[in-house]
């Protein structure tokens, strides 16, 4: 065999998939020549990093989502659920203690989940349900998040309901869901927030209910905060229209 | 009743094996998506449907291909975006690459591989070199080279022949190699093929450029 023939066989050789008999064919021509065997050689190099390129770890909040998705994390939930309540009374008593004042401005805790929003809705991720009534997709949601979700029907004109996924904020999970407004992308996460993450941000009423406002990235954000669940919309629809979506949600 | 709970262990232990596979996914993501945010939604997705599809699982086959097969589909039903990869995908599929050049950098190698370039390079820039390849190429050298899957479960992934896994291989690796031969000599560290850029960036040719700097200017 020589050089040119061989440097076809090289990557063969090297994922060890060359049938038997051009192994040895190959094996044969590396004994006796140096510029084949330095190719193999820096080829089992590059190999071996792009194979420890593989050695990375998944976010803690990626596995702990997975699992949710499985049935032990379904279980998981069952007993969550039980403790959820002690927990409730503690976080209650800080509010009542009040607590950390970080924020007040638009930069305080709650940037970091305002940019989670509006990154989730920059990507356009792909929808897992599709569906053009959000009545349809409650059950699809069913035992993949931890709380019932209801996809409010935007009650305007030229609103249209796209589809759903499953996502997060932050380490939340999330019910995520697209909208068509006037040919306007909108992206609608639900999901149970931490009381502290919510502190600070621009806090408005909208009808009587806490709104917080933001602006990230080109995006306008508004968040809804109804009882134990938040609506995070987002779009680059100016701020007011957003507002007037929020209305619409109950 | 038994087989209720029978077939309720059955699925916890599928689920339990398809976790095992998390990081392996979560790294072939990365570098397919390309991007931390987009790639947790990739895995989440795939484990979505893993979950949904357990019955079409035949047991005894190969779990890890298996979610791979999944992975794969979703990104390229799902998260590739066409467009303007594409001309820079077609024209990187014919482009001749010269093997002289390579002949040169594998001897240099040989003799000395701690010496060579190669090693003074970090796991950032194989990743940004990675990244670089069009799709095509990235996919099935992640599949390959990274996670160690066969021509033939690849083949099945992408939905080709087993002779096009093993062209695309060897053409994105040799891009890649080629690749990683340009960062060497722009970042001074091997005098090479872009004698006008070295001494562009290396201002003056003073002394070998430091690589954390060509790092920096690589990621501006």
């Amino acid at each position: 065999m020589r050089c040119e023939e061989s440097k076809k066989y090289l990557d063969t050789y090297i994922d060890g998939e060359l049938e038997a008999g051009l192994m040895l064919e190959v094996e044969t021509h590396l004994s006796e020549c140096r510029a084949c065997s330095s190719l193999v050689l820096l080829g089992r190099r590059m190999r071996k990093e792009l194979r420890s390129l593989g050695r990375v770890q998944a976010p803690d909040h990626l596995r702990r989502r997975v699992l949710t998705l499985s049935g032990r994390g379904r279980r998981a939930r069952l007993v969550a659920a039980a403790i959820a309540v002690p927990l409730a009374a503690a976080a209650a008593l800080l509010i009542v203690l009040g607590p950390p004042l970080r924020g007040g401005s638009d930069d305080g805790p709650v940037a970091g989940l305002l940019d989670d929003v509006v990154q989730r809705h920059a990507r356009d991720l792909p929808m897992e349900v599709k569906a053009s009534d959000p009545a349809e997709v409650s059950s699809w949601f069913r035992g993949k998040v931890d709380f019932p979700v209801v996809a409010p029907a935007l009650t305007l004109a030229n609103a249209s309901f796209e589809g759903a996924r499953l996502s997060n904020v932050q380490s939340d999970q999330a019910a995520h869901m697209t909208y068509s407004v006037d040919g306007h992308r909108v992206t609608l996460m639900i999901f149970n927030p931490r009381a502290v993450a919510l502190s600070g941000g621009r806090r408005v009423k909208v009808d009587g209910r806490d709104v917080l406002l933001g602006h990230r990235h080109g995006y306008n954000v508004a968040v809804l905060l109804d009882g134990d669940l938040a609506y995070a919309l987002s779009s680059d629809l100016p701020e007011s229209r957003l507002v007037s979506l929020i209305r619409s949600i109950h | 009743m038994i087989s209720a709970r029978s077939t309720k262990k059955a699925r916890q232990e599928f689920e339990a094996a398809c976790v095992e596979h998390l990081d392996a996914l979560y790294a072939a993501a990365l570098r397919m998506a390309r991007n931390p945010v987009e790639a947790e939604e990739l895995v989440q997705d795939t484990y979505v449907k893993a979950f949904r599809f357990v019955h079409k699982f035949e047991w005894g086959t190969n779990l890890k291909a298996w979610l791979f097969r999944i992975l794969t589909n979703t990104f390229i039903n799902s998260y590739r975006h066409r467009g303007h990869e594409r001309r820079y995908a077609e024209r990187a599929a014919v482009e001749p690459i010269y093997d002289e050049v390579l002949d040169q950098e594998a001897r240099a190698y040989a003799a000395d591989p701690e010496a060579h370039a190669f090693s003074a390079f970090f796991k950032e820039d194989l990743e940004r070199a990675l990244d670089d390849l069009p799709e095509e190429f990235r996919l099935v050298v992640v599949l390959s080279d990274m996670q160690e899957l066969s021509y033939k479960e690849i083949a099945e992934m992408i939905g080709c022949p087993i002779g096009t896994v093993m062209s695309r291989l060897h053409r994105g690796r040799r891009l890649l190699q080629r690749e990683l031969t340009d960062y060497a000599v722009e970042a001074g560290l091997k005098a090479g093929r872009a004698p006008e850029e070295v001494a562009r960036d290396g201002q003056g040719g003073a002394g070998p450029a430091d690589i954390s700097e060509f790092r920096k200017r690589k990621g501006s």
